[in-house]
């Protein structure tokens, strides 16, 4: 078993004329946040939606708790959390009623299920506010409510931190945290703020255009981002055999024919250099580095950048 | 299904377009009352006992009735889609078909209340006008004509509940359906052999409101079972389409 709880292959979604999800392989495993990033319109819900197929999927395959979705969604919902979106809600109803409505519908028996999930997101419960008088951030936390509220294994968030102020993130950041990390939920989210990422997710996925760019842990993102010197020099393959053998240095990436990255930053330059120099190797550029995480986007995306 | 038909019925709290509903109904009341006024032959009409509640029925069929509760119906089809509830009904998962037979259900129901409550109000008008007048078997016979008012009209607007679920467009298109459709049930009411077909005024015989032969309220029954049917058809049609 590979011990996938969401596995994607080539995943590929066409409205018309317009590729919105192009040959994506998403992994997402067991007890972690999956954090799917990308900008407006790249296609982040509309692959949450083939994976809880909401949508019909153009081509490829989905398997959802190492079953191919595809004619099995109703026995897997149960098992699922999700909002997609902005939920909809009843709104001649109280928030309260509202998810008592869906607890009923779901069979859920736990009978304070409805008061521990809005506690959970900070609506207060029995509140005599009526749904159609909520503010965008509380229809959004009711929706979290929603999708929590048969505490299923598996969340699907798409950009559930839409609409909240500060303090309202911070908060729902910290309980999605916690159910990870406390109930062992798998959980994907959609964002398009990578720093809400960088502090929530695990894994992270970067998807722009619809293709899946980059899907790395953070850890290993972010060692890709720590300070490095970059070298410009004439000869690549020999500056790298110098350092190696001069220096015992290990940590450093070839970038092009002419770019070498040092991670260490701590290296003595002026030695290295005139090392280089001895052997015929002309040195035109070294300097220190400091790439962010958005740095990185940037570049990966093209330029474009995010958030 | 039990849970579903709670569910339905507790969607409907507060909302507006049953207090509307309700609201019509005690309108007809009043305004057929305020018609009873008239001098006719040396009394007022709503002097005759049993005048007030047959003409109440029958001019809320022709009138009102229909199209509220086409409208009502239509309104809990569509609110799912327009509220964007269904993703969340679809997610739970929650049956297509047995949704909509719940809501059918609660709309048979909604019909017959309404029809009881008009039965009510003019029933207690009754009762004031004149006590002495009314026997046991009047009333009773009044309330199987309400009582079968209710679901026969329920039959005769199911289709058009069903077309607008599936035109989904605004579900006051359903009121204006309706209204038209029980409108001109006033016009086929003057030809016998219509009238025992056309869905609207085949409940009048169905309820005993019309003197009918029982090959004409044979003739009215498979007219509303059709209806019915037709009613299923067009549902099942647009469970498959969108799927
Ligand atoms: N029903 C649809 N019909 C046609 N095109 C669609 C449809 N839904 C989405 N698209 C297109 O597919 C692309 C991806 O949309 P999607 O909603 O998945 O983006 P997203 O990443 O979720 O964006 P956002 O951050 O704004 O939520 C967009 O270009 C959008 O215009
Ligand atoms: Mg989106």
């Amino acid at each position: 078993m590979d011990g996938y709880i969401i596995e994607t292959r080539q995943l590929t979604k066409v409205y018309g004329e317009q590729t919105a999800v192009n040959n994506v392989d998403l992994h997402i495993k067991p007890g972690r946040i999956y954090g799917l990033l990308g900008r407006n319109g790249v296609g982040k819900t509309t692959i949450m939606k083939m994976v809880l197929g909401l949508t019909p999927i153009t081509s490829g395959e989905v398997d959802v708790f190492g079953k191919n979705i595809k004619g099995c969604e109703k026995r897997v919902y149960p098992r699922i959390g999700a909002i997609i979106e902005t939920p909809g809600f009843y709104p001649n109803l109280t928030g309260t009623e509202n998810l008592e409505i869906f607890a009923k519908l779901r069979g859920t028996t736990c009978p304070d299920a409805v008061k521990n999930a809005l506690e959970i997101v900070g609506l207060p419960y029995k509140d005599k506010k009526l749904f159609s008088k909520y503010s965008l951030g509380m229809k959004q936390r009711l929706g979290i409510a929603n999708a929590i509220l048969h505490d299923p294994e598996l969340l699907i968030l798409d950009e559930p931190t839409n609409g909240l102020d500060p303090i309202g993130i911070a908060e729902v950041r910290n309980f999605i945290k916690d159910l990870s990390v406390v109930r062992g939920k798998t959980i994907l989210i959609s964002s398009h703020i990578l720093s809400e990422v960088a502090l929530l997710a695990d894994d992270i996925g970067i998807i722009d255009h619809g293709v899946l760019l980059e899907e790395n842990s953070l850890e290993e993102l972010q060692k890709k981002n720590n300070k490095y010197i970059m070298l410009r020099v004439s000869d690549v393959p020999k500056a790298a055999l110098i350092l190696e053998q001069q220096f015992k240095l290990k940590d450093y990436s070839v970038q092009d024919d002419h770019v070498l990255r040092l991670y260490d930053t701590s290296l003595d330059m002026a030695a290295i250099n005139k090392a280089l120099m001895m052997q015929d190797i002309a040195v035109s550029g070294a300097q220190l580095c400091n790439d962010t995480l958005e740095d990185y986007f940037k570049k990966i995306t093209g330029g474009e950048g995010i958030a | 299904m039990k849970i579903l038909i709670w569910a339905e019925r507790k969607k409907l709290r507060r909302s507006k377009i049953v207090l509307t509903a309700v609201f019509a109904t005690v309108m007809v009341a009043v305004i057929v009352f305020a018609q009873g006024q008239f001098v006719f032959n040396g009394s007022r009409y709503v002097d005759s006992a049993g005048w007030f509640m047959t003409t109440a029925q029958s001019l809320a069929t022709f009138y009102v009735l229909p199209a509220v509760i086409a409208l009502v119906g239509s309104y809990m089809i569509c609110r799912e889609e327009q509220e964007d509830t269904q993703k969340s009904l679809h997610m739970i998962p929650i049956d297509e078909t047995r949704l909509t037979t719940a809501k059918m259900i609660v709309l048979l129901a909604f019909s017959v209340l309404i029809y009881l409550l008009l039965f009510v109000i003019t029933f207690l008008c009754e009762v004031v006008l004149h006590f002495e007048a009314l026997t046991a078997a009047m009333i009773f016979t009044f309330f199987k004509v309400y009582l079968l008012d209710g679901i026969g009209v329920f039959l005769a607007v199911a289709p058009i509940v069903a077309l607008v679920a599936w035109i989904k467009k605004s579900y006051w298109l359903a009121l204006v359906f309706a209204e038209i459709y029980s409108f001109t049930g006033l016009f086929v009411s003057m030809s016998s052999m219509l009238k025992t077909f056309y869905p609207i005024t085949a409940a009048f015989n169905l309820s005993g409101y019309y003197e009918a032969s029982t090959t004409q309220i044979i003739g009215s029954v498979i007219s509303l079972i059709l209806c019915g049917c037709l009613a299923v058809a067009i549902l099942a049609g647009l469970k498959r389409r969108t799927h």
